[in-house]
């Protein structure tokens, strides 16, 4: 048996290892650990970063009212970047699975082409999805824009899709029969958030007033983008991200409004990311080690 | 001396559909570098994996061939004056770079002449190929590229070793900064990193003890037996899927077949739904027992050797579990609305920003549905198409195609089926995206054709008349696969159309834009012609007559491939291409009387004969039969070579002119009902 925790604690203390900063969730309703801003951020700009972290990932869509043994509304990736990627990043990878007791011999390890997009990010990326035996158990991605900007150097991006890999550790067939620590489950942990959050995204939130709510997170990010506050700004776009994504679960989002908002928060973010490499410019790009 | 050269180019996983085009284009592109750098050699060979791009050259010569060019100024004559060199000798030395002292006499069929001779080629092989194999590995063609070691060079993974060995010796090149070596790498998991090899025998057996079966048709090989023992112990048949065989051949390094169980309550989900299911999302194959039903089974490849604890077996029995079970899931909360109720959820549907939604698409589609029933004589049942065509694009808005979207068409014409609806409704929704490509099948039904038929009209109709046409490569709507859809769907189930009115009756499509889209059409369907192998000839002949129908240009195209052999159409094309010139050259022909009184001999043959012709060749082409058409137009050929033998077209008198001309010209157009049989090159 290898509970949830466990296998965060080792999967962390793997990249630890490796020289990651290890952070802590992003204290914002996300979608993906990319909108973390130690990845979104950080992956602008010249200077090197390696981080790793938790981040619990909210996909409204996806709730199933805790009744799907396989579908969450909330679940958690543990999220790992390199910039720049080391020559030997897959190997660092398969690495990691044999740190939390995969024994990849008895197993069926695959690297399937799946290249990445956040529209709404404007941020593209290579890569694959990794298969072990037949579950997709991370997305590998090697990021060539980010806020529509190109990057150099690159990022090596590794989502560990953590209740999928603690599935296949324990056999379990239900995500919520999974051993959260020795003495609790999955399910006795999280199944009612995961029953009253998907009533609350398909039934019951105001649709109205989350619009409102999105125009002015909008409204405040431009102007925290005119102030200067990158940090800031950003923060409001991950609002509208999250508000964007209940409204489209509520299913009060229409085709056109939908590329619609998809446009002006790209516009946002895309500014913010600007702005982000203009601030680390005027602080002389302080993590790059041979600053001239 | 010759020797072998071996060439692996090491990446991370190479998205597996690439692995075969990228390996045919570097053969290609290996053979035509030896070639033109005249280096001798036995035989280029590509294999391997997503991990691995390799070349090896049998029989390599060790340098290019040396050619002796022989350069020759004045003759010895003018060369000398008294013994010293003459003007002429001078310029000549001065010219070629050399000094007289390096300049020779040779003998001639002319007689003796100053010259000298070099000597080109000879450059060492190992110094062309690290010269030459960098930028053409680099400049391969891949569907999605990427860069990592240098803003802007691009390649579709990180390389991350190179070998290249001449004859067991290291050939020093370098690749996207990763310098050459003499050591491979095996799997991943089964082999070892760093493995040194000395040649391609060396290679082959050091890789397949490190896990690795380098030929990928030792690797089909395997797979391909490891299914059939498979469906054998199943007690099965295994439904075939060669674009799957191929991806999983290059996708693992040492393929293994697993076989695993579902839960038999899943074959309650039509199987067209579970097949979908294994095949794109999961890579397996599927079986079918003699009765022809789905059997619970599954047959995966894994990219190992063996399964010792039966945990892979498990794995990939609990993934498929979970996806049939969410299909389940969708199909049975899908059919709770249905497809007519569905129809109101398409205005929330946008079916292009410049076009409007599916609703939009939809109401088009019943109006011009009508039309294309039509024309193509297909005579479906009116309100079965109505019915079709309402109905076909509600699956856009069930769970099940917003899950699985390939299940498009297919989940609809299932619901509807399952609705109570006859074969003309449901199997003409269920085929309305067939075919999928050339190689696909079209829809198997007349109400399929005509509904599949309408849709992509509307789609082609719709993007041309608002400028969203296929530019270069970049087609992102596919427009050119939607019409060769049209094209394929006309002449595979033989009907017959007009191009022209279907536009027109659309509206859309007027002026430039219709004569655009008629332009791209004409070039779709000369590509198809092509595919089915008629040459360019034979589809130049035919298509300059007319490309507004098809199924008809099929017909035309059939007949003269049939007889463009025969000695009478060798005589008529070129009889005729000078009735075209001497009409060219003329310009306008007035309407001229045809009557024969007064006429030379041979001219009133001629106007007899092609009186009787035109309506001969249009009541062929009528029934179809425009092999004895041509065969008519054939027999011509002896009248008309007496008749240019005798006659001057052009004829002082005007008014005998206009007459000659006008026969000439009707024999034109009798012609030209069929083929413009002077595009047909004759060959010897």
């Amino acid at each position: 048996m290898t509970t949830f925790q466990e296998l965060i604690r080792s999967l962390t203390a793997f990249w630890a290892d490796q020289g990651c900063v290890v952070q802590q969730p992003y204290d914002v309703e996300i979608g993906a650990g990319t909108m973390h801003p130690e990845t979104f951020l950080r992956v602008l700009g010249p200077e090197p970063y390696r981080a790793a972290y938790v981040q619990p990932s909210r996909r409204p869509a996806d709730g199933r009212y805790g009744e799907n043994p396989n579908r969450l509304e909330k679940h958690h990736q543990l999220q790992v970047i390199l910039k720049p990627p080391p020559a030997d990043i897959q190997m660092l990878y398969l690495e990691s699975l044999r740190a939390i007791g995969i024994d990849l011999a008895a197993h069926d390890v695959k690297f399937e082409e799946d290249n990445w997009e956040w529209p709404m990010g404007g941020a593209v990326g290579v890569g694959w999805q990794v298969m072990l035996d037949g579950q997709e158990i991370t997305q590998f991605t090697y990021f060539q824009q980010s806020g529509g900007l190109e990057l150099w150097p690159i990022s090596g991006e590794i989502t560990y899709g953590l209740e999928r890999i603690a599935m296949g550790l324990n056999d379990a067939d239900n995500v919520f029969d999974l051993p959260w620590n020795e003495a609790l489950s999955y399910g006795e942990i999280r199944r009612r958030e995961e029953f009253e959050f998907s009533r609350y995204y398909f039934e019951r939130a105001d649709i109205d007033r989350c619009y409102r709510m999105l125009a002015d997170c909008e409204a405040e990010a431009a102007r925290s983008i005119e102030d200067g506050l990158v940090l800031a700004a950003y923060d409001c776009c991950l609002r509208c991200s999250h508000l964007f994504n209940v409204l489209t679960a509520r299913g009060a989002v229409s085709a056109t409004e939908r590329v619609d908002i998809i446009g002006r928060v790209r516009a946002l973010l895309g500014a913010v990311a600007s702005a982000y490499v203009d601030s680390r410019r005027e602080l002389g790009f302080p993590l790059l080690e041979d600053t001239p | 001396m010759s020797r072998e050269f071996l060439l692996e180019v090491g990446c991370e996983e190479i998205p597996a559909r690439a692995m075969a085009p990228a390996l045919e284009e570097l053969g290609r592109r290996f053979r035509a570098l030896l070639q033109e750098e005249k280096l001798s050699f036995d035989g280029v060979e590509t294999f391997g994996t997503a991990r691995r791009l390799a070349v090896r050259v049998t029989k390599l010569a060790e340098a290019q061939e040396t050619v002796t060019t022989r350069t020759l100024g004045p003759p010895a004559s003018i060369a000398f004056n008294d013994g010293a060199p003459s003007k002429a000798l001078l310029g000549f030395a001065r010219k070629s770079g050399l000094g007289v002292d390096r300049l020779e006499v040779f003998e001639t069929e002319r007689g003796p002449y100053v010259g000298f001779e070099s000597e080109t080629g000879g450059r060492p092989a190992r110094e062309i190929l690290a010269d030459a194999v960098p930028p053409l590995v680099a400049s391969l063609t891949f569907p999605k590229t990427m860069y990592w070691n240098e803003p802007g060079r691009e390649f579709a993974r990180p390389i991350r070793w190179v070998v290249a060995l001449l004859g067991g010796a290291l050939v020093d090149l370098e690749l996207f900064g990763v310098r050459s070596g003499a050591e491979t790498a095996g799997h991943r998991i089964l082999g070892r990193s760093s493995i040194p090899v000395e040649n391609y025998d060396d290679y082959v057996r050091k890789l397949a003890s490190n896990g690795v079966i380098v030929s990928q048709h030792d690797r089909r090989e395997k797979v391909r037996g490891e299914l059939k023992a498979a469906c054998e112990s199943l007690g099965g048949r295994l439904l075939p899927d060669e674009a799957l065989l191929e991806e999983v051949v290059y996708l693992n390094e040492f393929p293994t077949v697993v076989a695993g169980r579902f839960d038999e309550r899943f074959l309650r989900l039509p199987r067209e739904v579970s097949v979908t299911v294994m095949r794109e999302h999961q890579k397996y194959f599927a079986v079918e027992g003699v009765d022809g039903e789905l059997l619970p089974c599954f047959l995966g490849v894994m990219n190992t050797g063996a399964d010792p604890k039966g945990w892979i077996r498990r794995g990939h029995e609990r993934v498929l579990e979970a996806r049939l079970r969410d299909a389940l899931f969708f199909w049975d909360v899908d059919v709770r609305r249905s497809l007519a109720e569905r129809v109101d959820d398409l205005d929330a549907l946008t079916f292009h920003r410049k076009l409007g939604n599916y609703r939009d698409k939809v109401r088009r589609m019943t109006r011009l549905a009508g039309r294309v029933n039509a024309l193509t004589g297909a005579d479906v049942d009116a309100d079965a198409l109505t019915r079709a065509v309402s109905w076909s694009k509600s699956d856009l808005t069930t769970d099940l195609v917003g899950e699985f979207a390939d299940l498009q068409g297919v989940a609809g014409g299932l619901y509807a089926e399952r609705e109570g609806q006859p074969p003309s409704v449901w199997k003409a929704i269920y085929d309305q995206y067939r075919p999928g490509s050339l190689d696909d099948r079209s829809p198997e039904t007349a109400p399929g054709a005509v509904l599949a038929l309408t849709d992509r009209l509307d789609t082609l109709f719709g993007c041309f008349s608002v400028g969203l046409t296929p530019r270069g490569s970049a087609d992102p709507l596919a427009l050119r696969r939607h019409t060769q859809g049209v094209v394929k769907i006309l002449l595979d189930h033989r009907l017959p159309f007009s191009m022209t009115s279907a536009i027109e009756f659309d509206g859309r499509l007027v002026g430039e834009d219709a004569r655009t889209f008629l332009e791209f059409f004409a070039d779709r369907l000369r590509f198809v012609l092509g595919k089915r192998g008629f040459a360019y000839d034979e589809v130049n002949a035919v298509l300059a007559t007319g490309i507004d129908d098809p199924a008809d240009a099929l017909s035309r195209i059939e007949a003269v491939h049939a007889v463009r052999e025969s000695a009478d159409i060798v005589a008529i094309a070129g009889a005729f291409k000078r009735v075209k010139n001497i009409l060219k050259r003329a310009g306008a022909v007035p309407d001229g009387a045809r009557d024969t009184r007064g006429m030379e001999p041979e001219e009133a043959a001629l106007a007899e004969r092609v009186a009787a012709l035109g309506p001969r060749v249009e009541a062929l082409a009528a029934t179809g039969d425009y092999r004895e058409a041509l065969g008519e137009m054939a027999a011509l050929a002896p009248v008309l070579e007496a008749y240019f033998e005798a006659i001057l077209v052009m004829h002082a008198d005007a008014e005998i002119r206009a007459r000659r001309l006008a026969v000439l010209r009707d024999l034109m157009e009798a012609f030209l009902r069929v083929a413009d049989v002077s595009e047909i090159v004759v060959s010897g």
